[in-house]
């Protein structure tokens, strides 16, 4: 169901049940392009959930624009995570790999509850869509805190971080630059 | 030391203050200024070159995560978060906020600093003025447009200086003489605002190139835009082509902000309106023609250029651009009688200004048709009473008075005594009140309103301070006005009885 194609370009892209998850003739430039239009939504946060961590190259691509941020890559495929992992490049950078199905899988890997904590943004692999678009988008709408259930838990998380700036004045602050 | 000033407007209200700023840098030279301000006034923060370190607020990003589902609903509060924590990495001595809007109040209530001026809320989100000159404004600045200040005398005067040097306000550097150095001696008309309400419509400024064109032929006229109005000044000139005037040729110029500097410094005049481009003009060698509409108020944000002519529209008429244009030529040959006929003959349709600087330093706006020598001299001697009063409230603004300090003393303690005996009433009225001693005293507050007049509203605002509402405030405001025009009066007399 898996496996690994060599393409034109030289490098290798991952295919999933007959369909490519990068692009089949150069997929490290895919990945450059789906990084860089990821850039204006990342401007200035501290971690990205990236969901769907496909071949990789996008997770590589999105680290080597900015190196000081914090890509968390989720999969909802416990293989298709183990293929991403033996791309030697995505450990080299630091980038974390984390495999779960929901929000209350999510909420006990530690680095996931650390993320949550600081500014944060969730997006879509282009694998996302291909594997698992259901799972994701409900997984998205967790993380991103638009559903009762993401946003409680998330606020919760949030409530045990001390170190942060009084929230109601910040509450404060927000309500009214939005209204 | 660290100085953080907050201005979270527009990028023409930070040009405004960059006269201020500069001249700040020049009296702290060892302090560290910074500035926290919109992000989309980034060129214009990098244009004036004289702070230290900027933070931005991303308001747009913020409203868009706000707004979007895809986007985390922690989003605008952790980039807000961030920025304050960003903020406060740093140890101000002084922090100043210069917006008096409710976002920037909470900004600077946010901050940490040993000093903070200007508006920030109170541990109930109450708005609270701090700093003597604040606080001036906040308890006499009148409804009158002329007792109103100048953003950059505002500024000045916030940040603690005494006045602004002429280098302060001439603070553009002309400096690549190459860009369109073909084009010289032009008359450029900017017309358009990034407020919409500020603008005359199209064919107000169409009638008047013809115009200009019909009576001057030789004149060549440039119409600008900035980048984000490539497509209103594109159709702008195609309607200008299609009116098939004789002779017509207009130049239009799409410009960055430093390509403008240096075209605007080649050139004779400028036409404007209220706008960035204007503001930008009043820093470099430029004659200025401000046509002020809708909510422009050239008191506050008027050409900072002495000598600066400057029509605000108050009604419509065809021949406008007609009447406009012979100002414009009045204005150009420096006719000045000529234009102050023109300002009374045209009285309902705009009123003529010309921007002066006062012996005190601060702009002043000279209306044309009451340019009679004595009551100039009375304004003059206004403002200087307003300038003693000023150097007596916030001590780090002294000035060089001319009135005898014994005098000022004697009118100030006689004004400021019976406002302490009021202060006194209202103190105890309120007790009585809070600690439930009602029954009885509507009669004594009435009888104090109807026969105190000023003394008594103050009483029956701080007496009612919980449901005080706006109207109230405006109308108290204005009784203290009337006590301070009556105090100015005095002054007025004892200075042209002793110093004329």
């Amino acid at each position: 169901v898996i496996e690994w194609i060599k393409t034109a370009s030289g490098e290798s892209t991952l295919r999933f049940r007959g369909k490519f998850l990068a692009s089949s003739i150069d997929p490290v430039k895919d990945g450059k392009v789906w990084a860089s239009r990821q850039m204006s939504v990342l401007q200035g946060l501290r971690s990205v959930f990236v969901l769907g961590s496909g071949s990789g190259h996008h997770l590589i691509a999105l680290k080597n624009l900015r190196p000081d941020l914090r890509v968390l890559a989720l999969e909802t495929n416990k293989e298709l995570l183990e293929a991403t992992r033996s791309q030697l490049r995505v450990a080299l950078l630091g980038i974390e790999l984390t495999y779960a199905k929901n929000l209350s899988e999510l909420l006990l890997v530690p680095s996931v509850r650390e993320a949550l904590r600081s500014s944060y943004a969730v997006v879509l692999g282009p694998s996302a869509t291909i594997t698992d678009p259901d799972g994701y988008k409900t997984m998205a709408a967790d993380l991103n805190g638009r559903t009762p259930l993401g946003f409680e838990a998330i606020a919760k998380l949030r409530a045990e971080n001390a170190a942060a700036p009084a929230t109601a004045d910040i509450d404060g602050l927000l309500r009214d630059l939005t209204a | 030391m660290k100085t953080l000033v907050v201005s979270l407007l527009r990028m023409g209200d930070l040009l405004m203050l960059a006269p201020a700023l500069r001249a700040y840098k020049r009296e702290h030279p060892g302090t560290e200024l910074h500035l926290l301000t919109h992000r989309l006034n980034q060129p214009v923060v990098e244009f004036i070159n004289v702070v230290d370190k900027a933070f931005y607020l991303d308001r747009d990003l913020i409203l868009e995560s706000h707004q979007s589902p895809d986007r985390s609903a922690f989003e605008g509060h952790d980039r807000l978060a961030d920025l304050v924590r960003r903020v406060n990495r740093h140890h101000y001595h002084l922090a100043v906020n210069l917006t008096p809007t409710m976002v920037s109040a909470r900004v600077l209530s946010l901050v940490t600093a040993d000093e903070k001026l200007g508006l920030q809320l109170d541990q109930k989100d109450r708005l609270i003025a701090q700093g003597a000159w604040f606080r001036f404004l906040d308890r006499y600045q009148g409804f009158d447009p002329r007792h109103l200040f100048h953003v950059t005398d505002f500024s000045t005067f916030a940040l603690g200086l005494r006045r602004l040097e002429s280098t302060d306000l001439r603070w553009i550097q002309s400096a690549d003489a190459t860009v369109l150095a073909d084009h010289h001696d032009r008359t450029v008309i900017s017309p358009w605002s990034s407020d919409k309400e500020k603008e005359l419509p199209e064919d107000f400024w169409l009638s008047f190139i013809r115009e200009q064109k019909a009576r001057h032929p030789e004149r060549a006229i440039s119409v600008i835009a900035g980048p984000d109005r490539v497509e209103t000044l594109r159709s702008f000139i195609s309607a200008l082509e299609g009116r098939r005037v004789d002779g017509l040729q207009v130049d239009g110029l799409v410009l960055s902000l430093s390509e403008l500097t240096n075209y605007l410094s080649r050139q004779t005049c400028l036409i404007a309106v209220d706008s960035m481009v204007k503001h930008l003009a009043s820093g470099v060698a430029i004659k200025i023609f401000e046509v002020a509409c809708g909510p422009s108020n050239p008191w506050i944000t008027g050409a900072y250029r002495e000598g600066s002519l400057i029509a605000k529209i108050t009604g419509e008429s065809h021949d406008l651009p007609t009447i406009l244009s012979d100002v414009y030529n009045q204005f150009l040959d420096s006719q000045w009688l000529n234009l102050r006929t023109l300002a009374s003959e045209c009285a309902d349709l705009f009123s003529l200004s010309r921007v002066e600087g006062s012996p005190s330093g601060v702009y002043r706006l000279q209306p044309l048709t009451e340019d009679d020598p004595v009551r100039r001299i009375d304004q003059e001697l206004s403002r200087e009473a307003w300038r003693n009063e000023l150097s007596r409230l916030a001590p780090q603004n002294q000035t060089q008075s001319r009135v005898p300090e014994a005098l000022v003393k004697k009118l100030s303690d006689d004004y400021f005594s019976k406002e302490r005996a009021l202060d006194d009433l209202a103190q105890n009225l309120v007790k009585k009140i809070r600690s439930g001693e009602v029954d009885g005293l509507s009669g004594p507050i009435r009888k104090i309103e109807q026969d105190q007049g000023v003394q008594g509203l103050l009483v029956n605002s701080l007496v009612h301070h919980d449901t005080l509402d706006l109207y109230a405030l405006r109308k108290l405001q204005e009784s203290v006005n009337q006590l301070r025009r009556f105090q100015i009066a005095k002054m007025n007399l004892l200075r042209g009885l002793t110093c004329l």
